[in-house]
């Protein structure tokens, strides 16, 4: 009989009452969203650019004797330097270069020994200036990422960068054989990255050579092979 | 004695219940029940761009611009697709209000590698502009801003970084907008004004206006591999005067 009651009083209120439902809008001081943004940025490879030729357009008198005689011979122009394209982001890498089938074109003997050809490296790049202020810059390579660490093995003529650019030109003046200079009828280790580093870049590298003509050489033109390669 | 009392109590509570049956009985015949629905006006977003992605890119050896929008299959895209449309909705009939927009940080991968947002060079990295020009919004076009179908009240709502330019993968559409470039210097990240729809409270507006976002990211010269990611922060806010 208590329940019963009490049941009807329930009934009873909700009878007597309108259901009022009220839905309140959101009047904010401060609404905010958020929307992500990504990209995704792949790695790449390695890609050594070189000339297609190397030219010398050279013509020198005999010498009297070849105990100290040579010239200089070097790839000037802009077009002829070594280009190395890095988007391994610090994968390591070797470069060598190596001169073969040297000879005279006409008679098709070697004229001397591969040991009077030597090879330096500089800087040769008027498209990324040298930075000369970062000690971090290896010598002989002119890249964007001064962390590439990068390794220049080669003996390196580039003891003053200042004085290799004249008027945003190439201008080697500083060259000087030594006994650093290496026989390039070998391979040649010119650039080398071990790892250690998580960089990419675009570096470049000059190279020049030097010859020591023997006596009895006159008339001969030379020709040969140099031929780089990434490892 | 107790008897007698109990059984006026019971008869008291008979009668009472027939009462409140009664009087339930007389409503239910006499009146419906109802349902009020009182709803308040509102300001609010109705629509937020969709999450972006930039793509796949190899890692460039220039500063390369990737886009939103970019026209890939040769043909001119003349409108922003529904994704990135932005849309307030504002009820209230009464006031104003202003959204921006802001970088909550500089893009980051996994190994904390970073593209900087910043609006200075040369980290002035990422740029938005608006635009009318959205799929599947109609209504009437007002200095940049779309008033929906069915809206009333007052427009002068002012797009801020609008583009009149219809070619979204393009960097002059980006680049010839001003103060539309994002900065996530921190503590505080430096927000860019989207719409200024101030008004006085004796003003207002009912419905929705809308615009499409489209974005341009440079990627800086040998940018580290990997997924970069930041989150932006639409924020809206009351601006009655």
């Amino acid at each position: 009989m208590k329940s019963f009651g009490n049941k009807n009083l329930v009934l009873g209120l909700l009878l007597f009452s309108g259901i009022n439902l009220f839905i309140c809008g959101t009047v904010l001081a401060q609404n905010t969203k958020d929307q992500a943004v990504s990209v995704n940025i792949n790695g790449g490879n390695l890609l050594l650019l070189v000339p297609q030729s190397i030219t010398f357009p050279r013509t020198i008198l005999e010498p009297d004797n070849s105990s100290d005689t040579y010239f200089r011979l070097s790839p000037y122009v802009e077009d002829q330097k070594i280009r190395m394209q890095d988007l391994s982001n610090g994968g390591p890498f070797n470069v060598t270069v190596t001169l073969e089938n040297l000879t005279d074109h006409v008679s098709g003997d070697p004229p001397f020994s591969y040991q009077n050809v030597e090879i330096c490296t500089l800087h040769m790049d008027t498209i990324n200036p040298i930075d000369t202020s970062n000690l971090n810059n290896p010598p002989g390579l002119n890249g964007v990422d001064a962390n590439s660490l990068i390794n220049i093995p080669m003996p390196n003529a580039d003891t003053n960068a200042k004085t290799i650019y004249k008027n945003n030109t190439p201008y080697f003046q500083s060259f000087v054989p030594d006994s650093g200079h290496l026989d390039i009828s070998q391979p040649i280790l010119v650039m080398q990255r071990v790892s250690g580093t998580t960089s990419s870049g675009e570096y470049s590298l000059g190279m020049a050579f030097h010859v020591t003509i023997p006596p009895g050489t006159a008339g001969k033109t030379f020709t040969g092979n140099l031929t780089f390669s990434l490892l | 004695m107790w008897v007698i009392k109990k059984t006026f109590i019971i008869l008291c509570a008979i009668a009472f219940a027939l009462n409140l049956l009664w009087a339930g009985i007389v409503l239910c015949e006499t009146e419906e029940s109802s349902v009020n629905v009182i709803r308040l006006s509102s300001l609010s977003f109705y629509a937020i761009p969709a999450n972006l992605d930039f793509g796949s890119l190899r890692i460039p050896f220039q500063k390369t611009a990737v886009f939103s929008d970019q026209d890939v299959d040769g043909t001119q895209e003349t409108l922003l697709p529904e994704a990135r449309r932005l849309t307030v909705q504002d009820t209230r009939e009464n006031g104003g209000f202003r959204v921006t927009l802001s970088a909550n940080s500089d893009f980051t991968d996994e190994n904390n590698d970073t593209i900087l947002l910043r609006n200075t060079a040369p980290d002035d990295n990422m740029r938005i502009v608006t635009s009318p020009l959205v799929q599947n919004v109609t209504g009437a076009t007002d200095s940049g801003v779309i008033y929906e179908t069915d809206f009333t009240g007052e427009h002068g709502v002012n797009a801020e970084i609008n583009t009149d330019a219809t070619d979204f993968g393009s960097q002059d559409t980006f680049t010839s907008v001003s103060d539309n470039v994002l900065d996530a210097s921190t503590p505080i990240p430096v927000p860019v004004d989207i719409f200024d729809g101030t008004l006085s409270s004796s003003l207002g507006r009912s419905g929705r206006m809308s615009v499409g976002v489209a974005a341009m990211l440079y990627i800086p010269p040998f940018t580290a591999p990997g997924v970069y990611t930041t989150t932006m922060t639409w924020t809206l806010t009351d601006e009655t005067t």
